[in-house]
């Protein structure tokens, strides 16, 4: 019982040194600048982050077996209807492995998206943002070039927080 | 010599871009390639992941019934950081486990129940280990850019070589060595030269007996030109490193000699008639002695059209002898390479599994999705029928002759809002040529469903059970028949509190597990707190089982769990 109780607490003890390492930075507004990819699009035609520099990205991360994904998707494609003339950018990276390639564009028409989808088979790109590569992983990149909040993960209300909060970069 | 003018086109433009189009025969798709890099300043990424995990035992010694010595505790750390510039990034992940409880007094010996390390290896201390598990440079300087350490790799459709990071089923093998990209708007030239890295600590399951890396050398060169076809051609040479006594010289793991040699090309082009084509081939020749076959080959072939509002896909592959590839690899719990399944991978079976990894198996796919949304819903239903004949009867198949494989899938996508369905189903048979009778197949009904409503502004009830019924044909290992069947019922409160209840069912006399609540059934429950987008914290108290889990393509039997964990994930 003694051992259980000290591993507990030596549990309890680097979990603490480890969220305490963690939340500071991990706060919604990353100061960083959003390291530049070039990807190619389903057409073959390589496509940069900094190609769009001076306007809203919201770059997501998705993949064909992802569920939560799918479930995203007529989200984004609002956004990028209705926003996207106002100077967002809606970059979908499909980061499935080439095995299960060919079933993106077929999803993609299905669900109706119009947004750019790039691909990222080697998973080079989402592993500098997001190196646990759980998805779906989103990252809004504001005219500055810096990367303002992440969402990862899909819950409740994260549709209405990014409308509002892409509102607000759109404004800047 | 019909690869001949594509290679030309390449060099050409790699050299000097405007040479592809001067050759006259090719489309380039239009305007300059982006230049990478204008974004300046710095950035910082990262991740910091921690699990701690206290294992629960049904296991007893006989003198102390009521003593539970064989529970344990188990807490993994992981921490990856990456920065620098669009021009130069640095990344290092650090990983680190610690087992407590895992040993016991009786009579005076000690008794290390759950070693931390495997025969015949040790570290600084029994238990627990620490170390830099991936160290990674990587660069972009005009049309190159290159990592130097730890990255993935996949050429074509996967067939050649595919090893990526798939953190949904834990394996996370990456390359390490060098990997380098030149490349200009219509043209890519990519080198490879590695052995593999696989993660030495698993970071969702148990870490025990934890056995040395095999690095198994990997050399790769991959040529694609993008024109009015996207045109690649590519090869691959294996060495494999074999199993050494641990306390022996490292280097004598080391390979020598080519145990296997991949080359292949790969094609796709859109408009042709109504469809978007791709097709790959690949030939391998093994030098391994391990390896009955002294060579292989590996097909596959899509044809996509869009007709109104649907998407038909059509795929068909044809393996032979390709899966030896990864016998060095699959002990360890990853694959070099593989290329598409064409399986509904949500119903994999320990049956359906030995069809993934035949080697010798031909067959196809046609998959219909239909967009029938509007603007305000998504609907998107889609039907799937596949076909295999499966000649192999080697490895984990339970046949003595081939088999025909018939699978056929239907489910719907709908939301609406926050509100969401998503519905899975179909019928699987497996007809053996000696016996093709309906109770002398093999024959697997599967169904999933995922519903999410929107209760109110602050409660969302989501609620995903599943199910899968599979009959044993007749079979010289006969086994049981059996059901699974599992629930999610998740609460989400308002933004960042999620509960979840978990309940499984399985009969399944092939698991290696067995339920909190009885013993075919799972029971547990878990809290999620999001306190902002990046940090997510998770308790899980109960149990779940073992049993093949899918993702991507690949599948791994994972363990089952009872007990409690908490976790903590943040993205900084």
């Amino acid at each position: 019982m003694r051992s259980i109780v000290s591993s507990a607490l030596a549990a309890v003890t680097v979990l603490v040194l480890a969220a305490g390492s963690s939340p500071a930075a991990a706060a919604p507004s990353p100061a960083g600048v959003a390291i530049d990819f070039s990807l190619r699009n389903l057409e073959g035609q390589q496509v940069s982050l900094s190609q769009h520099k001076g306007k809203v990205v919201l770059v997501n991360f998705w993949a064909t077996w992802c569920i939560p994904c799918q479930v995203e998707m007529p989200t984004l494609q609002r956004l990028h209807t209705e926003l996207g003339p106002k100077g967002l950018v809606v970059l979908g990276i499909a980061t499935d492995d080439p095995r299960q390639e060919a079933l993106i564009k077929p999803i993609v028409k299905a669900k109706g998206v119009t947004y750019p989808i790039l691909r990222d088979p080697d998973t080079r790109v989402v592993s500098q943002f997001n190196p646990s590569k759980s998805l779906p992983f989103s990252a809004l990149v504001g005219k500055d070039g810096k990367i303002a909040s992440v969402y990862a993960g899909l819950k409740p209300g994260d549709a209405e927080a990014m409308h509002a909060e892409i509102l607000a970069l759109l404004a800047k | 010599m019909p690869v001949f003018p594509p290679l030309v086109a390449l060099l050409c433009s790699l050299v000097a871009p405007l040479r592809a189009e001067e050759l006259g025969s090719f489309e380039v798709p239009a305007g300059p390639a982006p230049e990478v890099g204008s974004l300046q300043g710095g950035a910082t990424h990262g991740l910091e992941e921690f699990r701690f995990r206290h294992y629960e035992s049904p296991d007893r010694l006989s003198a102390f019934p009521d003593e539970p010595v064989f529970d344990y505790e188990e807490v993994v750390q992981r921490l990856q950081i990456s920065g620098g510039s669009s021009l130069l990034t640095l990344g290092i992940q650090g990983d680190a486990v610690a087992l407590f409880s895992n040993e016991y007094i009786l009579d005076g010996e000690r008794e290390i129940e759950r070693p931390l390390w495997g025969t015949g290896l040790s570290g600084p201390h029994e238990n627990w280990w620490f170390g830099i598990e991936k160290l990674w440079l990587q660069g972009q300087s005009g049309r190159l850019s290159w990592t130097l350490g730890d990255s993935y790799a996949a050429f074509g459709k996967g067939l050649a070589l595919n090893v990526v990071k798939n953190t949904d089923i834990d394996v996370d093998t990456s390359l390490r060595g060098v990997h380098a990209t030149l490349s200009s708007a219509n043209a890519e030239l990519r080198l490879v030269e590695a052995v593999t890295n696989p993660q030495q600590l698993r970071l969702e399951n148990p870490n025990v007996a934890m056995q040395a890396d095999l690095p198994h050398a990997i050399h790769g060169v991959r040529a694609d030109w993008y024109g009015r076809a996207h045109l690649g051609a590519h090869a691959v040479i294996y060495q494999f490193a074999r199993a050494v006594d641990p306390l022996g010289s490292p280097l004598a793991a080391w390979p020598s000699g080519i145990d296997a040699a991949v080359v292949g090309a790969s094609g796709e082009m859109s408009g042709v008639g109504p469809f978007d084509l791709a097709a790959e081939i690949d030939w391998i020749d093994y030098g391994a002695p391990e390896v009955e076959a002294s060579g292989g080959y590996a097909g596959y072939l899509s044809a996509t059209a869009y007709p109104g509002r649907a998407s038909v896909l059509l795929e068909g592959k044809l393996y032979k002898d390709a899966e030896h590839l990864n016998v060095f690899s699959g002990g360890q719990g990853y694959e070099l390479a593989a290329g598409p399944s064409l399986e509904y991978e949500r119903a994999i079976t320990e049956d359906s599994s030995a069809a993934l990894n035949s080697n010798d198996i031909v067959g196809g796919r046609a998959r219909a999705d239909f967009n029938l949304g509007t603007e305000a819903s998504t609907l998107s239903p889609y039907v799937s029928l596949l076909a295999l004949r499966d000649n192999d009867l080697g490895g984990v198949h339970f046949n003595t002759t081939p088999e025909t494989v018939v699978h056929g899938v239907g489910g719907v996508t709908f939301v609406r809002g926050e509100l969401h369905l998503l519905a899975n189903a179909g019928y699987r048979t497996d007809l053996r040529d000696d016996a093709p009778t309906e109770n002398g197949g093999d024959t697997t009904m599967h169904a999933d469903v995922a519903l999410t409503v929107p209760i109110s502004r602050t409660l969302t009830i989501e609620i995903a059970p599943t199910v899968l019924r599979y009959h044993w044909g007749e079979n010289p290992v006969q086994q049981a028949d059996y059901t699974d069947v599992s629930n999610t019922l998740a609460l989400k409160l308002g933004a960042p509190w999620i509960v979840l209840v978990y309940t499984d069912f399985s009969d399944n006399e092939l698991i290696n597990s067995i339920g909190n609540l009885a013993d075919d059934l799972y029971g547990a429950a878990e809290v999620q707190w999001q306190p902002t987008n990046a940090i997510t914290v998770k308790a899980f108290y109960g149990s779940y089982r073992a049993g093949i889990r899918c993702a991507g393509g690949q599948c791994r039997t994972l363990p089952g769990f009872s007990g409690a964990r908490a976790s903590l994930t943040a993205n900084f």
